[in-house]
């Protein structure tokens, strides 16, 4: 009896210690940073805002740094960026808006898809189309949602062509050097073959296997996904199938490589491998290649034109929520990361393509890839940035549009056939979308 | 005669060695990974052994981040959300074993159906439990809920069926309290199968990764599971980190499981004895 009340005891009083421990560790690490709602601290009043964040780079050690000096101008503001990985981000950010404890801010690569949860940021950017006018046009198609100016854009990218400059050079082969010069895709193919075979490349162009770098295709045939307001889909019209089947002749060359599309290689590890003639991607590998690539030299070119050129425009945004406490505060540091100054020093540190018309950054790395990359996406059609803002459609068929360019390449499918079928679906969606609107 | 045992013998070592081989290939590589130059881990084709061995991506990855405050945080909700599962779940699985009262399978079905349901189902109700219980952003948070693992009482009450009544009845006529019963009886004769549940536990808490992510927002509070994701961007996985900062995540976990690997062994041989 007495014995098991000591054991008791025991346990009891070590759970006692763990707990104080516990608090006590908490209470000198948290002290400073407690909500601003129940405690009043040392300066009157201290706000502070969750910034919920994702990294790809170097990116989110710029910001901490913007943090820091916004901060010194602000001392009643405190910024607590949140890290969480990419894939995550949606999860994290729909359970603390429907938890009822939405962050003041996030960045985001979809703003449509928080639109109802969203701070309506005129108050603090000015009128939208004023605001939205300094940036590239595609961009307004995500930031302005149901008439509402619920983000504002930190940073684009654009799908590209970086190659073996190493290789290329080994062949005698010559890219073009201004917009004039660009090659048709018949001229790359041959260029391509010639650095297999004179350079010595293993693979062509690896080609990111994906549905959004196989669209860069589409629109240069003069294809899109959806017409114009997304009513309908435009994916089995004859540039569509062209584009398609033009795609198959590249692949069955070996220009583009068989190993990514059917053999499931990484095409960064191969373009890094320094075995690929070249790799069509986009701006935001610059950063990475130049920490990775030591063997070789490489460089940015412009993507072959087929109809037209085209490249296709990607972009991520800061927006504010509704419910945070803290709206106004969010508002203002939106309106201080946007400015022109601000954001100028965010896209050159992070190595990232400016979001403006008409950049005029320059890097201490690269600034001539990145010319080519703003050189892409200023001839790019419109269609190449409205396709891919609609996040609300295009993610549930684009999967199938994957497996059914990988169905044409293997020769189970005619290019009508499967693309077909990827309209079909793409209708559902469509109807879907409006469905819940 | 002995010839052929021998060689038996030999021959069954030898797929032995040749198959848990197999099985430390990953391991193996991931560690020798994390040795490598960040070019060199980029090489093509890949090569099993670093070209020269380098600490470089231990020193990056510690630099981006805060990681001794990660593994005290990890290691403090680990132990505690362990402890708090073990007498929990020793408890429930005892009653719901040894003492017959009215809807005692009501309440077992009810603990395994829970098993059904997926975390990602429950998140938002149980964050706003959190939430109104102000554990959010707290480590309190994700050492409590997660602490109420149904495997555990399954578990501990399909063991403790095989302890029989007449042990227990014996006890109750020489005096002993239920209390007594419990510490005395119960936990010593439990302790494999607990030995096992604190494993599995310290396994589970280690290498959560979405229910923290829901719960804490503060970097100072974040766990090394967290830390280490989010070396995962939309475009670039910062590899030479997250390959370093797993090789040092994996140490803890081994330790444990070098710790109560005899007790995991004797616990697995005497869970498929029953009388």
């Amino acid at each position: 009896m007495l014995k098991s009340r000591k054991v008791l005891y025991i346990i009891l009083s070590v759970l006692l210690i763990f707990t104080l421990i516990m608090g006590g560790c908490s209470s000198t690490k948290s002290g400073s940073n407690s909500s601003s709602s129940n405690a009043p601290s040392e300066t009157a009043k201290k706000v502070k805002l969750d910034f919920v964040w994702f990294t790809d780079g170097v990116e989110g050690k710029v910001m901490k740094e913007i943090i820091a000096d916004y901060q010194k101008e602000h001392p009643n503001v405190e910024i607590n960026l949140i890290e969480v990985p990419y894939d995550d981000l949606e999860a994290k950010l729909k359970t603390m808006i429907t938890g009822g404890k939405p962050p003041a801010l996030a960045r985001v690569t979809n703003p449509g898809a928080f639109a109802s949860a969203a701070l309506e940021l005129t108050p603090y950017l000015g009128d939208k189309d004023t605001f939205m006018s300094q940036f590239l046009d595609g961009l307004k198609y995500y930031c302005i949602v149901d008439n509402r100016l619920i983000a504002a854009p930190m940073e684009v990218t654009a799908n590209g062509l970086i190659y073996n400059k190493t290789l290329f050079d080994k062949a005698g082969v010559k890219v073009p050097q201004s917009p004039d010069e660009v090659w048709t895709w018949d001229e790359f193919a041959a260029a391509i073959k010639k650095v297999m075979k004179d350079g010595g490349a293993k693979y062509g162009v690896v080609w990111d296997f994906t549905p959004h770098r196989w669209t860069t295709l589409l629109y240069e045939f003069g294809g899109s996904i959806f017409n114009q307001d997304a009513t309908d889909t435009n994916i089995n019209k004859p540039e569509a199938i062209e584009a398609l089947n033009y795609f198959k002749k590249l692949v069955d060359e070996d220009v583009v490589a068989k190993a990514v599309w059917l053999g499931g290689e990484n095409p960064n590890n191969l373009f890094r491998s320094g075995t690929a003639a070249a790799h069509l991607s986009g701006s935001w590998m610059i950063a990475n290649y130049r920490d990775t690539i030591k063997n070789f030299e490489w460089g940015v070119t412009y993507l072959p034109k087929a109809k037209i050129r085209s490249s296709v425009l990607g972009a991520k945004f800061v927006m504010a929520f509704k419910n945070s406490g803290v709206e106004k505060e969010a508002g203002e540091f939106i309106k201080y990361l946007a400015s022109k100054e601000i954001d100028d020093k965010y896209v050159r540190e992070s190595l990232f393509l400016s979001p403006r018309k008409n950049p005029d950054v320059t890097y201490d790395f690269g600034t001539e890839m990145f010319k080519v990359f703003s050189n892409e996406l200023a001839v790019s059609p419109p269609a190449a940035s409205y396709d891919w803002s609609r996040q609300d459609i295009i993610p549930k068929f684009t999967s199938d549009l994957k497996a059914a360019v990988v169905e044409v390449l293997q020769g189970k499918k005619t290019a009508k056939e499967a693309l077909d079928h990827v309209a079909e679906l793409a209708r559902e969606a469509i109807k879907e979308a409006q469905q819940n609107k | 005669m002995k010839y052929r045992k021998n060689l038996k013998k030999l021959l069954v070592y030898l797929l032995l060695i040749i198959i848990s081989g197999l099985f430390l290939i990953p391991v193996l590589w991931i560690v020798l990974s994390s040795l490598k130059t960040p070019t060199d881990l980029y090489k093509w084709p890949p090569s099993l052994f670093p070209k020269e061995i380098t600490f470089v991506n231990f020193e990056t990855a510690f630099k981006k981040g805060n990681f001794g405050v990660y593994f005290y945080n990890t290691t403090v909700v680990t132990i505690l959300s362990t402890i708090i599962t073990l007498i929990i779940n020793t408890m429930a699985g005892y009653a719901l074993a040894k003492y017959k009262f009215y809807g005692s399978n009501l309440i077992l079905i009810g603990f395994l159906s829970t098993l059904m349901i997926p975390l990602e189902i429950i998140m938002i109700p149980i964050f706003i439990v959190i939430r109104t219980l102000g554990l959010y952003n707290s480590l309190w948070g994700i050492i409590i809920p997660p602490a109420a693992t149904p495997t555990g009482v399954f578990l501990i009450r399909q063991y403790l069926l095989g302890v029989p009544d007449e042990l227990l009845e014996a006890a109750r006529i020489d005096g002993a309290s239920e209390w007594r019963l419990f510490w005395n009886i119960i936990v010593p004769i439990a302790k494999p199968v607990i030995s096992v549940l604190a494993i599995f536990s310290f396994m589970w808490r280690w290498n959560d990764f979405l229910w923290p992510l829901i719960v804490i927002s503060d970097p100072q509070k974040y766990t090394i599971q967290l830390a280490i994701s989010n070396f995962i961007g939309e475009f670039n996985v910062d590899w030479p980190s997250l390959i370093a900062m797993s090789v040092i995540s994996m140490i803890p976990v081994l330790i444990v499981f070098l710790i109560f690997q005899k007790q995991l062994v004797k616990g697995i041989v005497t869970s498929g004895l029953k009388e």
